[in-house]
Formats: C-alpha cells, sequence, structure tokens
C-alpha cells in the first residue's frame, strides 16, 4: 500500500519542476547567505556545467579586506559597463580612497553600492532566484561578502539583430522598421510614436524555466478596464514552461481554439501596433519574437493592411472591397463550381458550359476529385516554395505550377477549368493581407468542397451558413468577431466607417469600439463647429 | 457589457422579423392574393398589412407590459398557471406544426428546382441540423446571422425588382376595384394571416435590451414586408396577368427567372435566387426551433435550453414527412391556417392585454 | 471524454451519409445538352418507321438536336459532324425523351433548351397541343423565356438545316428572335412563358412561322391557334399590319410609294392606342398608331428640307401604314375570326360593363366589328443630305 502512495507520489512529482533547489514553479529556494562563499558554493552548483558562467571573486578596499563577487553570462553583456563603470570604479577608485575604516567598515555595502558604481541602472535583489535570474537575463550580479543582498547591474548587450526592414507586411509608403527580438526595443520603438506617460507598460514574466519578460502596453485612459482584466486573468491561468514565440501566448489565451480562424492580430510594425494601441487595443511584446499581438482583435483588423490609412480613402475602399471579394473566392470558388458544373449547368451560359463540357471528355476523375486533387498539388506547391531559399522557392513556383499544370491537362488527368479555377483560389488567398486569417479561409474551402459535392448549391449554401453560423458566434474578448458588420448598434453605427468603405479621414473622429466609451473622439477641428 | 447575456438590439429584432416574415409569403403570396381577389389582389394585400399592423400592436403592448416574461410566465400570470401551461402548450404544437409543413414545403421547392433526384429526407434532415446548430449557439448568434442574411437576402429581391419593372404591364392590373368590398376584406383577413411569425414577438421579452423601441421594430418590420409583399404582387400581375399568375404555384421564382440582366454571366438565376429565398426559410426554421424550445424551457423550468434542441429533431422530421405530396401538404397547411393562425395572431394576445390591464397587471406603459 | 466521442459519432454518421449519396451530381460531360427540340405529332411514315411499331401508342414523334461538344468549341473530336439529331417516337413527352436515352449514351438535359419547334400536324391536334403545352409548363427545366416557333413543313429538315454562321438550329434561333427584337422585324418574338399566358387566357395564339431554306432558316409571318387549333397561317404581309398593334416600338422600315418612287421610312418609336366607342354589341374600336422615325431613302433631285414636302411624306406614310393595318385586320376577321390581338382584353379592361354583355359571343362580335385606323407619323430626321 504504501509502495503505491510512493508510485503516486513520485509520479506526481514527475509533473512537477520541483526539485531540491526549486520550487514548483521552477523558483531557486536557496536562501542568500551572508557568507560570500556560502552564496559562491551555491551558484556553482546551480551553474554547474555551465561554462558560460563568468566568475570572478575579488578583493576591493585599500587593505584588500572586502571580498566581492561578480557573475555573468559570457557574451550576454556589454563588457564595457563591467569594466569601465564596475570594476574600474571597484577596483582602481575605492581603493584609492583612504579609508575611513570605521564608517566604512559597517556600511560597506551602502559605500559601494552608492558610491562605487558608476552606472545609473542597479537593482537590489534579496533572494537567489531573482539573481539567477538578472544573470540569466544578462545582467552582472555583484555580492558583497557579509551582505545577504545582491546588487544587480544592468548589463545587457547580446548580439541582436537589430531594426531591419521588413520583408513581410511591406507597404509603399509609411515607416520601414520592424520589431526585432528584444522586448526594450520593442517597447522603445512604441514609445517613441506615443510620447505620453498614460502609455503603460507592464512588465511580467511567463513561462517557467524560459522565464520569458512579457510587456503588455496600453493607454490607461482609454483602454477598457474589463478587457485589461480579463487579459490578465488569461495570462495568470496558465504555467508553461516556455514562451518560445508569442504564438504559444496567443494560442492559450485565445477564446476558441477549435476555430481555423485566429482571434488574435500579430503584427511586425511598430507604427500598427502603435495605432492599435491608439484605438483602445492592447499589445502583448513577447522577448525574443519580433512578432508583437494585439487584443482584442475583430475581423477588421485583419483585412486591413498597414497603409490603409496611409492611403487616400477611394483606392483604400475600393482595394478593402477587392479583398472582401478575395476571401470569398478563396473559400467559395472551387465549391462553387462545382456545384454549378456537376448539379446545375444550367446556370452556366451556354457557350461556356459546352467548352467546359468538352474539355472534359477524357478526364477520368470526376469533377470533385479532379478540384481536390488540383488543390492538394497546389497546397504542395505552396509549402515547397516556402521551404526553399529565395530565388529558388519563387522559380520553382513558376515551373510547378506552369509546367506541371499545363502536362497535366495535356495529358487529361485534369482539364483546364479546373486549373484556372484552382488559379484563381490561390491567388486571391493571397490578396488577404493577413496570412493567418487567409489560413482559416484556405481550410474552410475544402468544407464547402464537400457540401457542394453532394448537395449542389444546397449543399453550397449549407457550407457557407455553417462557416457564417461559426463567424457570428466568435468572439475576441468579448467583442464580437464580425464587428462592426454586425451588431453595429453597440457603438452608434460609428465603426461602419471604417469597414468596407474607409471614410476620409477627417470623418473618422471617433475611437472604435475597443476604447472606453467616454474617450472616443481623437479628432477635432479648430474654427470649426464640432459636430 | 457586451454580449455574453444573450441580448439583443432592437435593429436585430427589426431585422429577424422582416427575415421571418418573408420567408413565410413571398413565394405564394402573389398566388394567393390573385386567387382571392384576381386583379384587385394587391389591395387585399394592403388590406392584410393594415390589420397586421393592428395585430403587431396588441402584441407589442402586452410584451411591452411584462418586459422580462415570455409567453409561459405572462400567460400564467395574467390567467392563472394551468390556463397559461395549457396555452404554451398550444403554442408549442402550433409551432412544431407549422415549422414541419414549413420545412416539408422547402423540401420540395428544393427538390424540385435544384436537386430533384435527392431524397427529401436528406433535404430536411440537412437543414434541420443546420438551424439546430445556430440554435444552440444561442440567439444571439442568430441575431447577428440576421443582421448578415438580411443583406444578403433583400439586396438581389429589390434588385430583381427593380429590373422587372420594365416588363410589367400595367393594364393587367386594370380594371381597378371591379371586385365587391366584402371579398376585399374577407381577402385581406385571409392574407393577413400569413403574417403569423408576428407571434414569435410573444417570445421575445427577456431577450431584448431596450423594450421602448419594440413597438417601433415591430411596425416598421411589418410595414417592410407588407410593401415588399404589395410590389411583388403588383409585379407578378403585371407581367404575367391574372390568369398566368394564378396557375404558377410559385409565381415569385419564374419572375426572378426572367430577369434579363444586361451582360450577365450566369442564366436561370432564378435557380440562384432562390438560394436567397431558402436562407430566410433557414431563418425562420431556426427561429422555431429556438423558440419551441424556449417554451419548454421554461414550462419545465429547467435550466439547459440545448440539451432540448436535438430531442426536437426527430419529432419535427417525422411530422414533415406525414404529409404524402405538396398537394395534400398544401391542404394541410391551409387547414392550419385557417383554423390556428389567428389564434394567438389576436384573439389570445387580445384577452390577454384586456385581462392584464383590468387586472392592473405587469407595468404600465407610459404613452 | 463522452462529449467529444459523441461528437466524433455524430459527425461519422454525417459524413456516411454525406459519402453514400451525390444523387443529383451528373459530371458535366455526361449530360446530352439538348439544345433545340422539335415536337410533331407522329404520323406513320413508311420509309422511315418500323413497320412493327405500335402506332396507337405513338403519339409525338420529336427531335433532339444535340451539339457534337468538342467540334462545337473548336476542338478536335471523334466525329466530323458539328451536331447530332435524333428523332424519337413515344406516347407522352417524358416517354419519348426516355426512350432516346436507351439510344444516347448520355443523359438528357434541358437546361440549356434555347427554342421549341412545334411542327404543323402538332398544332393541328388539339389534344396533343394542350398536353405539350402542358408539360411544358409543368417541368421547371424548360426556361419560360425561350422562343418557340410554328414549322411549316417537316420539324426534323428544319433543325438537319447546317447555317453557316452557327451550326444549331436552336440558337440561330434564338438569334433570329434577338434580331428580330432589336431592328423591327417580320414576325413577333413569342417566347413560352408568353405563349402559355396567351393560352390560359384566351386559348388563341400567335407563333411565329419557320421555313427552310438551304443553308439557312427564315422566321416570319405566323401561325393562328384558335382553340388549341390551328386554324391557318398569316404571311409576312399579313402579320405585318398587326405587328403595329402587338409591339411596341416597332422598328420596321416602311416603303411607301411617292409619286414613281418609293421612299424608306425608318421607324424609330412607335406606339399604339387603342380606344372603343360605343357600349353595345355595336362597338367601334379604334387604333391610333404614333410612329416615329427616319426618312433613309428619297429622290436625289428633290429637296426634302422643305416642310411641305414633309408634310406630304408624313401623309403618305401615314395612308401605307393605315392600309397595312387594315389589310392583316381583314386577314384575323374574317378569314380566321380570330382574336389574336387581344382586343377582347383591352375592352375588358377600358370597358368591363361591355365586356360582361359581349363576351359570350366574342368571336361573332369581333368579326364584324368595326376598326377605324388611323395613323399619325413625324418624320423626326432625314439623313445628311437635302
Amino acid at each position: 500500500m504504501s509502495r503505491l502512495k510512493e508510485w503516486f507520489k513520485n509520479k506526481a512529482r514527475m509533473n512537477r519542476w520541483e526539485d531540491e533547489f526549486h520550487d514548483e514553479d521552477n523558483k531557486i529556494t536557496i536562501p542568500l547567505s551572508k557568507k560570500l562563499d556560502e552564496n559562491i558554493e551555491n551558484l556553482e552548483l546551480l551553474f554547474k556545467d555551465c561554462g558560460d558562467f563568468v566568475r570572478r571573486k575579488f578583493p576591493v578596499g585599500i587593505n584588500k579586506e572586502i571580498n566581492v563577487f561578480i557573475g555573468y553570462i559570457d557574451l550576454m553583456i556589454d563588457r564595457r559597463i563591467i569594466e569601465e563603470s564596475l570594476l574600474e570604479q571597484l577596483i582602481v577608485q575605492v581603493r584609492s580612497v583612504p579609508p575611513q575604516t570605521d564608517k566604512i567598515k559597517t556600511s560597506i555595502y551602502e559605500f559601494i553600492r552608492d558610491g562605487g558604481l558608476a552606472t545609473a541602472d542597479i537593482k537590489e535583489v534579496e533572494t537567489l532566484d531573482e539573481a539567477v535570474l538578472a544573470v540569466l537575463s544578462g545582467d552582472t550580479i555583484l555580492i558583497i561578502d557579509g551582505y545577504a543582498k545582491v546588487i544587480v547591474v544592468a548589463t545587457k548587450g547580446w548580439p541582436n539583430r537589430g531594426i531591419q526592414e521588413l520583408d513581410s507586411e511591406v507597404v509603399i509608403r509609411g515607416p520601414k522598421e520592424g520589431f526585432s527580438e528584444a522586448l526594450r526595443m520593442n517597447t522603445v520603438l512604441i514609445r517613441r510614436r506615443i510620447r505620453d506617460t498614460k502609455l503603460k507598460v507592464k512588465q511580467m514574466q511567463i513561462g517557467t524555466r524560459s522565464r520569458t519578460d512579457i510587456a503588455i502596453m496600453y493607454i490607461d485612459d482609454i483602454v477598457r478596464k474589463d478587457i485589461l482584466k480579463d487579459l490578465e486573468e488569461r495570462l495568470n491561468s496558465f504555467k508553461i514552461d516556455s514562451v518560445i514565440d508569442s504564438s504559444y501566448i496567443e494560442q492559450l489565451i485565445e477564446e476558441d481554439w477549435r476555430s481555423p480562424f485566429p482571434q488574435i492580430q500579430a503584427t511586425q510594425r511598430p507604427d500598427r501596433a502603435a495605432s492599435a494601441i491608439l484605438e483602445g487595443r492592447i499589445a502583448i511584446i513577447v522577448d525574443n519574437t519580433p512578432f508583437v499581438l494585439l487584443v482584442p482583435s475583430t475581423i477588421n483588423n485583419f483585412f486591413q493592411s498597414a497603409e490603409d490609412y496611409y492611403d487616400r480613402w477611394t483606392i483604400i475602399s475600393f482595394t478593402r472591397i477587392i479583398r472582401f471579394i478575395a476571401a470569398f473566392f478563396a473559400a467559395g470558388v472551387p465549391g462553387f463550381y462545382i456545384a454549378l458544373t456537376d448539379y446545375h449547368p444550367s446556370m452556366i451560359p451556354t457557350p461556356l458550359t459546352m467548352a467546359i463540357a468538352a474539355s472534359r471528355e477524357q478526364v477520368p476523375f470526376p469533377t470533385v476529385v479532379e478540384v481536390v486533387l488540383m488543390e492538394l498539388a497546389f497546397e504542395l506547391l505552396r509549402e515547397a516554395g516556402t521551404r526553399l531559399p529565395g530565388p529558388i522557392g519563387s522559380t520553382i513556383g513558376i515551373v510547378g505550377g506552369l509546367i506541371i499544370g499545363q502536362a497535366a491537362v495535356e495529358a487529361k488527368i485534369v482539364s483546364p477549368v479546373v486549373v484556372i479555377i484552382v488559379a484563381v483560389t490561390a491567388i486571391s488567398s493571397f490578396a488577404i493581407p493577413d496570412n493567418s486569417l487567409t489560413v482559416g479561409f484556405r481550410i474552410v474551402k475544402y468544407l464547402i468542397i464537400a457540401f457542394s459535392s453532394v448537395l449542389g448549391l444546397y449543399g453550397f449554401l449549407l457550407g457557407v451558413l455553417t462557416i457564417l453560423i461559426h463567424l457570428v458566434s466568435l468572439k475576441s474578448f468579448n467583442i464580437p468577431f464580425l464587428y462592426p458588420y454586425v451588431s453595429s448598434g453597440l457603438s452608434g453605427y460609428d465603426d461602419l466607417k471604417d469597414s468596407i468603405f474607409r471614410f476620409p479621414l477627417f470623418m473618422m473622429k471617433k475611437r472604435p469600439i475597443f476604447s472606453r466609451e467616454d474617450q472616443r473622439v481623437r479628432l477635432r477641428f479648430n474654427n470649426k463647429k464640432e459636430e | 457589457m457586451f454580449t455574453k447575456n444573450d441580448k439583443i438590439s432592437i435593429r436585430q429584432v427589426e431585422v429577424l422579423l422582416i427575415l421571418d416574415l418573408y420567408s413565410k409569403a413571398i413565394l405564394f403570396l402573389p398566388r394567393n392574393a390573385a386567387e382571392i381577389a384576381n386583379q384587385d389582389g394587391w389591395i387585399c394585400l394592403i388590406g392584410a398589412t393594415i390589420l397586421a399592423l393592428f395585430y403587431g400592436y396588441i402584441i407589442t403592448r402586452l410584451v411591452k407590459r411584462f418586459p422580462n416574461d415570455t409567453f409561459v410566465e405572462f400567460s400564467s400570470k395574467i390567467l392563472s398557471k394551468p390556463v397559461g401551461i395549457f396555452l404554451s402548450i398550444l403554442l408549442i404544437i402550433k409551432l412544431t406544426v407549422t415549422v414541419s409543413f414549413e420545412l416539408r414545403t422547402f423540401g420540395e421547392v428544393v427538390k424540385q428546382v435544384l436537386l430533384p433526384k435527392t431524397p427529401i429526407e436528406i433535404i430536411i434532415s440537412s437543414m434541420l441540423l443546420m438551424a439546430c446548430y445556430l440554435v444552440r449557439k444561442g440567439f444571439e448568434a442568430r441575431a447577428r446571422l440576421g443582421e448578415i442574411l438580411f443583406f444578403i437576402v433583400l439586396i438581389p429581391i429589390i434588385a430583381v425588382y427593380i429590373l422587372l419593372l420594365p416588363n410589367v404591364d400595367f393594364e393587367n392590373i386594370q380594371p381597378i376595384l371591379t371586385t365587391p368590398l366584402p371579398k376585399i376584406l374577407k381577402g385581406s383577413y385571409n392574407l393577413s394571416l400569413d403574417y403569423v411569425s408576428i407571434e414569435l414577438i410573444l417570445l421575445v421579452g427577456p431577450l431584448l435590451n431596450n423594450h421602448k423601441k419594440l413597438g417601433r421594430a415591430s411596425f416598421n418590420a411589418i410595414l417592410f414586408v407588407g410593401i415588399l409583399n404589395v410590389i411583388s404582387a403588383v409585379i407578378a400581375l403585371g407581367v404575367f396577368g391574372v390568369i398566368g399568375t394564378k396557375t404558377q404555384v410559385w409565381p415569385v421564382m419564374v419572375l426572378m427567372g426572367l430577369v434579363e440582366i444586361p451582360g450577365a454571366f450566369i442564366e436561370r438565376q432564378e435557380i440562384l435566387i432562390m438560394t436567397f429565398w431558402i436562407l430566410s426559410v433557414f431563418s425562420f426554421i431556426s427561429a422555431s426551433i429556438y423558440f419551441i424550445s424556449l417554451i419548454i424551457t421554461r414550462i419545465t423550468k429547467s435550466a439547459d435550453q440545448n440539451f432540448l434542441v436535438l430531442p426536437l429533431v426527430p419529432f419535427i422530421y417525422i411530422i414533415s414527412l406525414l404529409p404524402n405530396n405538396i398537394v395534400q401538404t398544401s391542404d394541410w397547411i391551409l387547414f392550419m391556417r385557417d383554423y390556428f393562425r389567428f389564434l394567438f395572431l389576436f384573439p389570445i394576445p387580445l384577452i390577454l392585454l384586456l385581462v392584464a390591464r383590468l387586472r392592473k397587471l405587469g407595468e404600465p406603459i407610459e404613452k | 471524454m463522452s462529449q467529444l466521442k459523441s461528437k466524433i459519432i455524430i459527425i461519422y454518421i454525417i459524413i456516411s451519409f454525406l459519402l453514400t449519396g451525390c444523387w443529383d451530381g451528373i459530371d458535366i460531360n455526361r449530360r446530352a445538352f439538348v439544345v433545340s427540340m422539335g415536337i410533331d405529332k407522329f404520323v406513320f411514315d413508311e420509309t422511315k418507321d418500323d413497320p412493327n411499331l405500335n402506332t396507337e401508342l405513338s403519339r409525338y414523334r420529336i427531335t433532339f438536336s444535340i451539339p457534337n461538344l468538342p467540334k462545337f468549341v473548336g476542338q478536335q473530336g471523334i466525329s466530323e459532324e458539328p451536331k447530332f439529331t435524333r428523332v424519337s417516337v413515344g406516347t407522352t413527352i417524358s416517354n419519348t425523351y426516355k426512350a432516346l436515352e436507351s439510344r444516347i449514351n448520355k443523359s438528357i438535359y434541358f437546361g440549356h433548351t434555347k427554342s421549341l419547334l412545334f411542327g404543323q400536324e402538332l398544332l393541328k391536334d388539339k389534344i396533343l397541343l394542350k398536353q405539350t403545352m402542358d408539360t411544358l409548363q409543368r417541368n421547371p427545366d424548360f426556361g419560360k423565356a425561350i422562343p418557340v416557333v410554328a414549322v411549316e413543313g417537316s420539324v426534323e429538315e428544319a433543325l438537319e438545316v447546317l447555317p453557316d454562321t452557327q451550326p444549331m438550329v436552336g440558337i440561330y434561333i434564338m438569334e433570329l428572335f434577338d434580331n428580330n427584337r432589336e431592328n423591327g422585324g417580320f414576325f413577333d418574338e413569342k417566347s413560352l412563358g408568353d405563349l402559355l399566358q396567351n393560352f390560359e387566357e384566351d386559348k388563341t395564339g400567335l407563333i411565329p412561322r419557320l421555313s427552310v431554306g438551304e443553308k439557312d432558316l427564315k422566321i416570319e409571318g405566323a401561325a393562328v391557334i384558335k382553340d388549341y387549333e390551328l386554324q391557318g397561317w398569316l404571311d409576312e404581309r399579313q402579320l405585318k399590319g398587326l405587328l403595329w398593334i402587338l409591339k411596341k416600338d416597332y422598328r420596321l422600315e416602311i416603303s411607301a410609294p411617292y409619286d414613281d418612287y418609293y421612299i424608306a421610312y425608318n421607324v424609330s418609336e412607335s406606339n399604339t392606342k387603342i380606344e372603343f366607342l360605343g357600349d353595345n354589341e355595336e362597338i367601334i374600336c379604334k387604333v391610333l398608331v404614333e410612329v416615329e422615325g427616319n426618312i433613309d431613302e428619297f429622290i436625289l433631285d428633290e429637296n426634302i428640307f422643305e416642310l411641305e414636302t414633309i408634310r406630304k411624306l408624313e401623309k403618305v406614310i401615314k395612308k401605307e401604314i393605315e392600309n397595312e393595318i387594315n389589310y392583316s385586320l381583314e386577314a384575323i376577321q374574317e378569314k380566321y375570326k380570330t382574336d389574336v390581338i387581344q382586343i377582347g382584353k383591352r375592352l375588358e379592361r377600358k370597358k368591363p360593363d361591355v365586356w360582361k354583355k359581349v363576351k359570350d359571343n366574342w368571336d361573332e362580335v369581333f368579326e364584324n366589328m368595326q376598326f377605324i385606323v388611323e395613323a399619325k407619323v413625324n418624320i423626326r430626321r432625314i439623313g445628311q443630305s437635302k
């Protein structure tokens, strides 16, 4: 019986992260001691087999009476800060100060802390866990003998890609900067665009092993507190071991995991993130990834490209209409084609019907099989094109498409019409600005094909209805996903000004529904009566 | 703040009403009108609309008096519990039978026009399952879907009407007013029964977030559908003439097929336009199923409405397959219509309203 | 877990349902598109028919015209012919085309039928015609806007003709109809829906007449149907007058005699009003035609640019129009005694009480009705020269 208990205990234990030194959240439980040597020993234990942990114990003071210990991870720091501001001060300068030994002796810690370090960013921590976390984040720790406190000096300086021009989300007009993998750089990029003290940067850590820094940015008086609270609750509702990319967080906090459609938007552009924040949305920046999450997101956010506000309203309205049509085509065209040709050929104009029928004369497969075959082949091509580097990838795409398609037609495996259908579908799916939404349509397309192939136009309708029903009940943080096409009364129909058509900028005076109700006005003209 | 509480806005109520009313009548209405009063059928429709507005008014007053109750609750309050429950069960039966026959008619139309060889069971059951899927998502999902379907359904219809205007021979409607007045009145009454979806307002009380405008909403909805019906009757009469309109089983559909859109890509577009009609029927069916399960929930005071939806499916399915063919279906629908439809449109709400006023129940409405 | 399981079970059921199905889906190349159909009464023909054929059960002889798809589209096909014409015999129309399906390896489809041809014998047979019209109305596959023509001769011959510009006779007819509608013409376009409506209202109708040439087909004149029976044919000239009453904006050309010459007047707009005078059986029908048009052909030396000349021309044209109409009215009144121009319907609308009195012996009344024809001609444009 007790063996069973043992076994259960061990089994349970294996699911947690605790061991002698760590608790269940993977936090270190060893306390700091006043004795430097003990601390050093603990650190050695924790960093056993970590060859990149650099440590140095050295004495300071003219008489070399105080022992001080520095630790950092090799190459994660900016060594100049250590050497110039830290070590030089401690080793050289402090030694040159004539000691008023009595005073100093009792408060050596404060002395070193206040007078011996010539950097601005210094923190004190009192647990080993925080100290170790600091080291692992690129800071340097300074432990002084006789004190159970650790000074953390900010020295972050690991190699970084820096701010580069984006290769996706490209615009013709507008800034070209993109987020990088460093959290602080990203928050800076947003700070530069919103110089308001009400822009808050709330930091937290998620991930018991990765301890990834996450920053939540929002504008305090515009954001809706209920959404903010909801977000924080969701972030606290899980414990994951690591967050490698913001998509981990996205998938864990989204409302409907079963849906093929995304409910949280991700962007690499700082200007987009800043605009979103100014609308009352919240940006979630995750360390080590340039993709920033924007929350809440409705369907319009996925249909807008970054230039939507930088160009003028006529061209943008036109482009948006095309995008919507493209979305519909990307999901519906193959199904519609099957429904028409197999079930209701009377709807197709006669010459076209004859042409289609003639071209299908020797094709061995039924229409459905043709269409699905070509669609799958296209998906394969797409995958292949993504994996291959640079020019080879795009060439394969063209070669594959053209030649294989042509050969297939001539071998009478597929009819030329189907090739056109599939091509139209694929091109339409590329026209949707946001990739995550495109995936939704790509999957849904097969559902519609299935329905259409069995029940014709009625089936097509059922398929479209299914998707509509699903979309209509989808919510992103309590806002209907299809807002403002449904329930637009919720904010007085203003949001329709920015949906399919984008009204001229001077008409868009109010913020959308993401913001608090009393903070809606964002544009006002001088010398004109406000409407 | 929003939408987790299943409340819908006034605009959504209006839209849903329009969809529900539209689906019932629009295909057959010109034929019914022509059969009743020949070329003055459209006048009967005007009369029918006026009557319908009146019914709507009474029902709206009743519902506004009891803002958070459905029919089940306030009928129990007004006329004692057993009577209330009895009436509610009557309503359930009526709704179930109506929806079954509507489903059957729908299936027949689809089978005839779109899918001649497909067994009607499949057509009916697929529509039924789809409606259940929607119902399970909650009434709010239905309202939002309604907003989208509204545009999809009505814009093509209106476009078709506009395009048909050149073909309309207004002389076909002459001579005006040769039918005797009693016949017109009777015809108006008869046709007003086609506005039967109004009774659904009885159940919609607790779902609204703004009761004050309910009257306006139902007025607008009924008026809108009424005008649409009149126009469609006029156009049908104008294009086919009286006799032609009488013989077609579904005149509106043939109308849609006659439209010549210049440079059109699709021929025989009546088939495409049928799909829009299917969408409005879908709206009505999902509404009925929702309300049936709602009433049952309220009667049995059970907490979970979604649970009851699926068991309803076999019932409705079986009932819808009972008639042998469309002639019998049509007969049975007529039977239902003559004896039952009126019940919940007028007498019962009126009685309830009067008794409520007498007994000073519910919240009085400020003028 | 059980909720997930039950969902999966439901999905299995649905999928298996769906996969067994596809009841209606027919691959598009497995359909035989009947582009035009010629319906005629069965008459035993020794040269063609099997002597063992059961003549009692054979009532219809229907000709189906099906395109040879690859050739039609321009590709290499198995056969060189652009179309196939098949004839089938049967008791009812459905019966007949089902019989055809036993000979053709594709599924017959009427969704793209572009025109219908009625044979002369069919039109003479009241019972058959009634049944034919009913089938065409009841079956939803036949679009109600397709043209119908009456063939004076053999339907099969008509469908075998291979016009140079368009091999399929059905489409050719449809295009002729379009031509007629846009450019004025020699017949009144009748669609299936129109014809059905005519028949339902007063059992009479006019069906355009198709005559067969070597390499083309001509449509002009009409067949007069009264009470579901063919009464006779109106030739081009007899029909022309009626077209003034039947069509709005009848854009045909009038050749009016003027001194020694004939001038050409091309109508751009026309409108006909019909009024009734009198209150009893001796009603007089007044036909007022208002016409606007251009002079297309005049005389080289003479000057048209004077008001007087214009007035003279208008008079001449007016006379010509009135003659035409009177000539046609004579034909239908005396020869056929059929109200094909729906005067009765207009009387019903304009003077319902009079209609009540006369509708029972309308035929007689119509035969003896007096028509006063008046035309009002306006010459609007005269072309480029004086």
